[in-house]
């Protein structure tokens, strides 16, 4: 058991070892002038190629308000952190913002699983703000968090419709097990009746299943009109591919289709239908210009500015952000989250954007688009400014 | 008879021909060897990013499965004439260190990769349709591959010279060794056939799945189990073994839902080993 | 250094996870079960109490401890006396059961609604003791300290008895002390329901420090990484194990900010070169030094 060996050698091992943990208060000091931003996102682990893509859209907003003078005369500094596609890892590190780092605002997460990992520690224990900036299942209205990202009337809504329009009468839900697929296509089984249609299926799959071959033939014996999926990386490329190859004849629509995507898929990414709040062909001259800039300065991400990788919800966040705090005249959390509840941007990424008031969520301009076999996509047609059906305005 | 019933049995047919082909790999080093391979997974991931990285700048799938086996057959035998060797007498030292180079390798190909999944595209994308159900010709391909793979290694264990001296080496390693057989190379020869093996299923299988880092990690427990049930010390047992859970998984799975069909398979696999009198898992080799 | 509420939940988890080694260390160092499914109790644990908590109005520490313990002893009977009892089945058969176990916990956990599937059951309430909430950063590292260090002296307590020698015993060759007389499944049991409980109340400890328990840590990476652990600090003594957690949580978490992507390439590097070159741990490092030298001296 406790070996008879030197005890000054054992007690040297465990000296070093709290010397070890002691290095870890070492936290850089903060000038006076600045202030901290924590970028929370999935840099390794399965949701990697996100976080490679929120890092460079998060240091280019940041430097863009830093050119232009920054906020409240303050420049902004950006703190990093991996939360490893781990929750466990994500409350470490959400801690380490909140508690060591002191930043004025956490913006991040990528999965749902993650936000609900992160949110006490931040949100409630930490008493510090926290922006969502991702489409997700909506449901998320706790004090201090603010969603950027659009809600699932807003990407759900349209496209069902379009496909009852279209003469869609039969539909297969098909989606990853966990909370986002589950209640998005709650919310399409919603719509879907509503419309007059009909649900000829609804099936799961773990996140991690390695061959869809049983859910294919599930969705091909069916033979629904239109497939509504939400099956995550890295199934989606395999099981789209496997419904396509094997002959189905209906329409695919989700809400994770866009030039991000599409290319994992592969050619049998043709006519697969979705909204997203943007994608490149968007033509407003804000749009175009920003993202130009984007490619321009960040090569190393250059193609990751896409929906699906939560770039536009990344970079209204911090102006966002930046509007509520000249709003309040401060930094601190109580203050800037009463002004939240009003701030709108005349011009951003895709359109001008605005809190719907009481509901924690923004009023966003939505597109329909349709994705291509060559990994781009066409806007099928502009949906305009779709207010969320969120918290206060639950419908 | 229904295309739905046509996709169904064809279904079970691909998935368990697929875990057979994976499986035959390890039938060798986990089955005759008796080597804890844990990482015989990233073998098999290590042949489809061969063949993917062959699709991609060759622009052609089919130098990369022939490929495949070459360059994975030949990590194997350094990765036996540096580490495994020594473990031969150390079953558990075996089941760490491999464990310790299966991490190493799958974590390495993550930060390689840029995007986490990529795509490959079979060789042949088309379908062919039979009684009204588009099967993919890819899927067939596999079927008749394993069932020729698996003939053809079993043919040259049992019935030939040099599967003779395979398996005398690795029943009694003395004995061989004093009739002038080299023990060392066989062993290693061994580990790189069971490597090659591995290799070429997951170039043939990444055109199914998609390439991406736990490729090899996910199929692992499955590929174990087969092993385990089948029994160690034969190259036959492994393959039944892997289709004895694969039948009934496929099976199970267009019933409910897949995840509780190998959730239950797995467990009536274990309580089945329980009680199978398998000598090879007593202690003091 | 008080008010630095990072570095207390810090340690709270490496007493956490250090429950979880002893948990190890007493099944494969001192009684020879090669187990790979220790996280699979530790999850059980937490979602027992995770469950628990949301389900129910429960917070008392006692009460929840308590429930954890149970459900983890009753797994750790059921599986133990599948293993043990009767004919004697190899160390290889046991780590290839709890590989088995760990992954049907670990899709378990993922796929069914009732544990949340992949979201894990976020919003875990603080503990309550005698009414009052532990609500800070320092009382659950002062929970976690006296649940830590209560483990500690049991398991000392225990390998220092004459059931530990018996353990030992087992441990060093099966077929040998059942000869001698030594009832081999009746240690075997008991130590591994000991094990399950001592996991499955540090899972507990995690749901209720953290506020959140989720499938990974049910999973097969925490149950190798314990076993990392107690290879690297070597197996057979407490304090080895313990300090090898120790250092490598904070350099995991210092790698973390620097060199995310490269720290579990580092990890298979000090297995692989563990198992090769230091196969009893790092503890054995300063005898082999030793050793070495007295190699040198003589003629």
């Amino acid at each position: 058991m406790f070996k008879k060996g030197s005890t000054r050698r054992n007690t040297a091992i465990l000296a070093s070892a709290v010397a070890m943990l002691g290095s870890l208060t070492f936290a850089p000091a903060q000038a006076a002038q600045t202030v901290k931003i924590g970028v929370l996102t999935d840099m390794t682990g399965a949701f990697g190629i996100v976080g490679k893509s929120n890092k460079a859209v998060a240091q280019f907003t940041i430097n863009e308000i830093n050119k232009s003078g920054g906020v409240l005369g303050r420049k902004l500094v950006m703190v990093l952190a991996d939360s490893a596609t781990d929750p466990a890892v994500a409350t470490q590190v959400a801690s380490k913002l909140v508690n060591q780092d002191k930043v004025a605002v956490v913006v991040g997460g990528v999965a749902s699983f993650t936000r609900v990992a992160i949110r006490d520690v931040i949100a409630k224990r930490g008493k510090t703000l926290y922006i969502w900036p991702a489409s997700y299942e909506g449901n998320e209205c706790s004090n201090n968090v603010w969603n950027t990202g659009s809600a699932p009337n807003q990407q759900v809504d349209p496209v069902v419709k379009h496909l009852l329009s279209q003469g869609k009468k039969t539909f297969y839900l098909a989606g990853s097990d966990y909370l986002y697929p589950r209640n998005i296509l709650a919310r399409v089984r919603q719509v879907v009746l509503a419309g007059g249609g009909s649900i000829v299926g609804e099936e799961y799959v773990p996140l991690d299943m390695t061959d869809p071959s049983n859910l294919v033939s599930k969705v091909l014996a069916s033979k629904a009109d239109a497939l509504f999926e939400v099956v995550v990386l890295p199934g989606t490329g395999p099981f789209i591919k496997g419904v396509v190859d094997g002959g189905f004849k209906g329409t695919i629509a989700g809400t994770l289709f866009d030039e991000g995507i599409n290319p994992i898929i592969g050619k049998q990414a043709d006519g697969l239908i979705g909204a997203q709040d943007f994608y490149l062909p968007v033509t407003d001259a804000f749009t175009k210009a920003t993202v130009a800039k984007f490619n321009k300065q960040h090569p190393e991400a250059a193609g990751l500015f896409s929906a699906t990788f939560n770039a536009p919800a990344w970079y209204r966040s911090i102006y966002l952000w930046k509007a509520a705090v000249e709003k309040a005249k401060s930094f601190d959390t109580a203050k800037v989250n009463k002004a939240m509840d009003s701030i709108s941007l005349k011009q951003s990424i895709g359109g001008p954007v605005s809190f719907a008031p009481g509901t924690k969520h923004l009023n966003l301009p939505m597109y329909l688009g349709k994705s291509n076999a060559d990994g781009s996509n066409t806007i099928v047609k502009s949906l305009g400014t779709i207010a969320p059906y969120e918290c206060a305005k639950k419908q | 008879m229904s295309p739905t019933v046509i996709r169904g049995i064809f279904d079970v047919l691909s998935l368990s021909s697929v875990l057979i082909l994976l499986v035959i790999g390890m039938a060798i080093i986990v089955g005759m060897m008796k080597v804890f391979n844990m990482c015989q997974g990233e073998l098999v991931l290590l042949g489809a990013v061969t063949a993917f990285l062959c699709g991609k700048y060759l622009d052609n799938l089919w130098i990369g499965i022939i490929l495949a086996p070459i360059v994975v057959g030949l990590f194997g035998l350094l990765l036996e004439r540096t580490i495994i060797h020594r473990f031969y007498v150390n079953p558990q030292g075996a089941l760490l260190a491999t464990f310790a180079i299966g991490l190493i390798m799958r974590e390495s190909l993550r930060t390689r990769m840029s995007t986490q999944s990529s795509p490959v595209d079979a060789p042949i994308q088309s379908s062919i349709d039979i009684g009204g159900a588009s099967l993919p010709i890819w899927r067939i391909v596999i079927m008749v591959v394993t069932l020729l793979l698996a003939l053809a290694i079993g043919t040259v264990l049992l019935k030939t010279n040099l599967g003779m001296k395979v398996r005398a080496t690795l029943d009694n390693p003395d004995l061989v060794s004093v009739s002038g057989i080299s023990t060392k190379w066989m062993y290693a020869g061994t580990y790189a056939l069971g490597s090659a093996l591995s290799g070429f299923a997951g170039a043939m299988i990444v055109p199914l799945q998609t390439l991406y880092p736990n490729l090899g990690y996910d199929n692992l427990i499955l590929m174990f189990i087969a092993v385990m049930i089948g029994g160690l010390g034969q190259f036959g047992g492994p393959l039944a073994g892997a289709a004895l859970i694969a039948v009934p998984g496929a099976i199970l799975g267009q019933f409910i839902s897949p995840v509780t069909g190998q959730i239950l398979v797995v467990f009536l696999a274990i309580i089945f080993m329980r009680f199978r009198p398998v000598g090879i898992f007593q202690r003091g080799r | 250094m008080a008010g630095n509420d990072y570095l207390t939940q810090i340690v709270t988890r490496i007493l956490i996870y250090g429950i979880l080694v002893l948990s190890v260390e007493m099944c494969w160092g001192q009684t020879g079960i090669f187990t790979f499914g220790q996280a699979a109790l530790f999850g059980i644990g937490g979602y027992v109490v995770g469950l628990v908590t949301t389900k129910s109005t429960v917070t008392d520490i006692g009460k929840l401890l308590l429930v954890a313990v149970i459900a983890g002893a009753l797994v750790g009977l059921i599986l133990g006396i599948f293993l043990f009892s009767g004919k004697r089945v190899g160390e290889l058969y046991v780590a290839l059961v709890t590989l088995a176990i760990s992954y049907i916990c670990e899709r378990l956990a993922n796929s069914w609604t009732l544990l949340g599937s992949g979201n894990g059951i976020p919003g875990i309430p603080y503990p309550t003791i005698f009414g009052k909430e532990i609500g800070s950063a320092m009382g659950l590292f002062f929970l976690t300290f006296v649940v830590f260090a209560i483990a500690l002296i049991l398991c000392i307590i225990i390998v220092n008895s004459q059931f530990g020698l018996t353990m030992n015993a087992v441990r060093d060759d099966e077929e040998r002390a059942e000869f001698f007389g030594y009832r081999r499944s009746v240690v075997q049991i008991a130590i591994f329901v000991f094990s399950a409980a001592l996991a499955a109340s540090g899972g507990a400890l995690f749901a209720v420090s953290e506020g959140f328990v989720s499938p990974s840590m049910s999973g097969l990476a925490l149950s190798t990484t314990t076993v990392l652990w107690v290879v690297l600090g070597g197996r057979g003594t407490f304090y080895g194990p313990l300090i090898a957690l120790t250092v490598l949580q904070v350099v995991n978490i210092q790698m973390q900010n620097a060199l995310p992507s490269l720290w579990p390439i580092l990890v298979g590097f000090m297995l692989l070169l563990t198992m090769i070159f230091l196969p009893k741990g790092l503890t054995s490092l300063p005898a082999k030094i030793r050793e070495s030298r007295r190699k040198h001296v003589q003629i």
